[in-house]
């Protein structure tokens, strides 16, 4: 389980990734991705290595919406397992994320 | 030189000719400076001898001319110094020096004339001897081009000859001068042909010294290329093969020091829940053919194992990724094993590899201390994906139990005599082992001893371990141990667990319950689902109803992070409370209906309020976990004053 993330050269770009169980003993750490960053930025939080996410989680990608403004385009979810994506989809949560399948 | 053309000497290449011609060249003005020194010397001597009977003008004006003539040659050899032998200037060269001799035999032909005299016949013998000095002397230096010889020895010998002819006594004579420059042409061919020869030579000797030095070359740089491919292949495996780990990790293996290049490949990583996982590898091929299926393998091995993927997953994209990365001819014999001692079970996948042994501590009732686990499924990189059974087997292990697995090199060790060490031998040795590390030992000696006298391949790779006394304490959670056959499982049962403060504390009952019922209903099944929804309906109980947090903070960063805060600081002090959970599994022709009911000691909450429908635009607020429950669930209902929750969930054996 860890987070891990990395700001891009020209500085707009936050790309985070979760790796393992995606649930609540996370949250200081994911917080810890984007707290400092300044308003604008994009966030691109890659899931492909998550294989469990729970509500904790779902609450955690709604506060970094928050944090970046809550425009749709400004988080995306990059590559969600079948099982996680299932559950980004029983959440509606491809409403107000981008999701990136590829 | 006209004889040195491409025409006649159809075996040379044309660049060849011209560099002979070249070689020829440089003889001919190489001895210009000595020669021509001898030549002015050799005419002021001559100027000298017959002074008396000429007129001192026309002596004075020959020998000038004979000088002038000496210091032009010289002055073209600068010049021919300076410029080279280009390709193309060849024959310019020769040319030039052809005109050269024509006029110092000019020269001499003069002199002939001029000093001739029909009467002093001592005189006409010492003009005779030094002529035929001259153009004897001259066939030396000029035998590198023929023509040459050939314009020199006429211009000199033949107005001797025609003097002494034009008197009736002199015949004799001119027919001896004639004879003598007959023999000179002669000795002059010879000679050129001989230098010919050797110029020849020595160029085919240079091309070849150029050539074996180029191909020596080319040798060494392949050579050194091959050097750097092994050097490569050996720090591929290196770093794939991360002996540290294997070190650190107390299985005992042997593992040939030759595996960069025969394709064995041993990983072990740690799953992220305790549960080891070793991978076993024999890849067709060698060298870096073999690392190039070694690196997506091993890649996807450590990867995965440590992200927490359970062992048919990794099964499958390691194959997925051999079958679809690499040529047909390349795939790996493969077993991966996994050693999940809290649970006391051992899950095999063996593809294409010798039996995996499970050698138990105690005689079990059938009396067999030795359970092979044979290879039912084909290597990775073989099947298409769809086509592969990635399950592995699920058997009941305890501590002390040992575990063995060895790539073919082991059984197929052969003896002087040809015959192969087998399984037989090696079940023998397994069956008074007693620990990992002196099984390894003893069946490295029993190899070593077996093929004594026979070259060793060290194509041999194996691995034995001792499953560790963690199983020990939970290993009574299983009624038997053994699964029950695939027939009588997913059979109907009930199991209630009631969890009382301290274990609450401590304890994440979720993975537990969900890798129980798994195990006990169906392992193939894929049971995410279930530990999602049991975890929040578990996460409910315990923060809403036993440690009486309130969600409502959790829509700002801070609220968020204060509620985990709170969690924490109330759990830890938790001294009363209880959360009792009740499976239920029926057992139907699809799969099986599971009922999980959850109860905890708290006050209930206003659960017709709460659980918000699936479908509506997700908002910062609490409710979540109970939605995605409910979406995944086919019924949930709270009871009573809402501490009661019974969830229904139906699974189906083909998914």
């Amino acid at each position: 389980m860890s987070v891990t993330a990395c700001v891009s050269a020209a500085g707009e770009v936050v790309e985070i990734q979760i790796v393992g169980r995606f649930d609540f003993s996370l949250q200081k750490a994911f917080r810890a991705t984007y707290r400092d960053c300044p308003p604008g930025m994009v966030y691109r939080v890659d899931l492909s290595g998550v294989d469990y996410l729970d509500s904790a989680a779902l609450g955690m990608l709604l506060l970094l919406r928050q944090h970046a403004g809550e425009v749709k385009q400004d988080v995306v979810l990059v590559q969600p397992t079948p099982s996680v994506a299932k559950i980004l989809r029983i959440a509606n949560f491809h409403q107000i994320f981008d999701v990136d399948q590829a | 030189m006209s004889d040195l053309a491409p025409s006649q000497s159809v075996d040379l290449p044309p660049d060849l000719v011209t560099a002979v011609q070249a070689d020829l060249q440089s003889q001919l003005y190489g001895n210009l400076v000595i020669s021509q020194a001898t030549a002015t010397f050799g005419a002021v001597v001559c100027a000298v001898l017959f002074f008396d009977g000429q007129p001192a003008v026309r002596v004075a004006a020959w020998v000038t001319y004979m000088v002038l003539v000496a210091m032009a040659r010289l002055g073209w050899r600068a010049r021919y110094r300076a410029d080279g032998v280009h390709e193309r200037s060849v024959r310019y060269w020769e040319l030039s020096f052809m005109a050269g001799v024509a006029f110092s035999a000019l020269g001499w032909g003069t002199a002939v004339v001029m000093f001739f005299d029909p009467v002093d016949v001592t005189r006409q013998l010492l003009l005779v001897v030094t002529v035929a000095a001259v153009a004897a002397g001259s066939i030396a230096h000029l035998s590198a081009s023929f023509p040459a010889v050939g314009v020199m020895l006429s211009v000199t010998l033949l107005p001797l000859a025609l003097m002494y002819a034009r008197q009736p006594e002199g015949l004799g004579l001119a027919v001896l001068i004639l004879l003598f420059f007959g023999v000179m042409l002669s000795i002059g061919w010879r000679n050129h042909a001989t230098l010919r020869g050797n110029a020849r030579l020595a160029e085919g000797n240079r091309r070849l010294v150029e050539q074996l030095t180029e191909h020596a070359a080319a040798l060494e740089t392949a050579r050194s290329q091959d050097d750097a491919e092994r050097e490569l292949a050996l720090s591929v495996f290196a770093a794939i093969l991360p002996r540290r780990i294997l070190e650190a990790s107390k299985l005992s293996y042997h593992l040939s020091s030759q595996s960069a290049f025969n394709g064995d490949l041993l990983l072990v990583e740690n799953h992220p829940d305790g549960r080891q996982h070793i991978m076993l590898g024999d890849f067709t091929g060698h060298g870096l053919a073999a690392s190039l299926g070694a690196i997506p393998a091993a890649d996807v091995f450590m990867s995965m194992t440590r992200k927490g993927f359970p062992l048919r997953m990794i099964v499958g994209e390691i194959n997925r990724k051999l079958y679809t990365q690499l040529p047909a001819n390349l795939f790996c014999a493969a077993c991966l094993i996994e050693v999940d001692a809290a649970h006391s079970r051992l899950r095999v996948w063996n593809g294409g590899l010798p039996s995996v042994y499970l050698i138990r501590r105690q005689q079990t009732q059938d009396d067999r201390r030795v359970t092979p686990i044979h290879a039912d499924h084909p290597p990775l990189g073989v099947l298409p994906p769809d086509r592969l059974i990635c399950t592995p087997r699920s058997l009941a292990i305890d501590a002390g139990d040992l575990v063995f697995m060895a790539t073919d090199g082991v059984t197929e060790q052969r003896d002087l005599t040809g015959d192969m060490f087998g399984d037989e031998r090696l079940v023998q040795l397994l069956a008074s082992a007693t620990d990992a590390a002196g099984l390894a030992d003893s069946l490295k000696r029993a190899l070593a001893t077996f093929s004594t006298g026979v070259e060793q391949g060290d194509d041999l790779t194996f691995v034995a371990l001792r499953v560790g006394p963690e199983a020990r304490l939970q290993a009574r959670t299983l009624p038997d141990r053994g699964l029950p056959p695939a027939s009588v499982q997913a059979a109907d049962w009930r199991l209630r667990l009631e969890l009382q403060a301290p274990a609450l504390r401590r304890l994440d009952p979720v993975s537990l319950l969900s890798q129980f019922v798994g195990d006990l209903t169906a392992p193939a099944h894929d049971w995410n689902e279930l530990d999602l929804v049991l975890g929040e309906l578990y996460k409910n109980a315990l923060e809403h109803g036993v440690l009486r947090l309130d969600s409502s903070g959790k829509h700002t960063d801070d609220g968020f992070e204060a509620y985990y805060r709170a969690r924490e600081a109330r759990l830890a002090a938790l001294d009363d409370g209880h959360v009792t959970v009740e499976l239920t599994h029926h057992r139907d022709p699809e799969g099986g209906v599971l009922q999980m009911t959850l109860r905890d000691s708290g006050s209930g909450f206003d659960h017709r309020a709460a659980g918000r429908e699936s479908g509506e635009v997700p908002r910062l607020a609490h409710g979540r976990g109970l939605m995605l429950a409910r979406s995944l669930c086919q019924g949930l209902e709270h009871r009573g004053d809402g501490s009661q929750v019974r969830a229904t969930m139906r699974w189906r054996a083909d998914g």
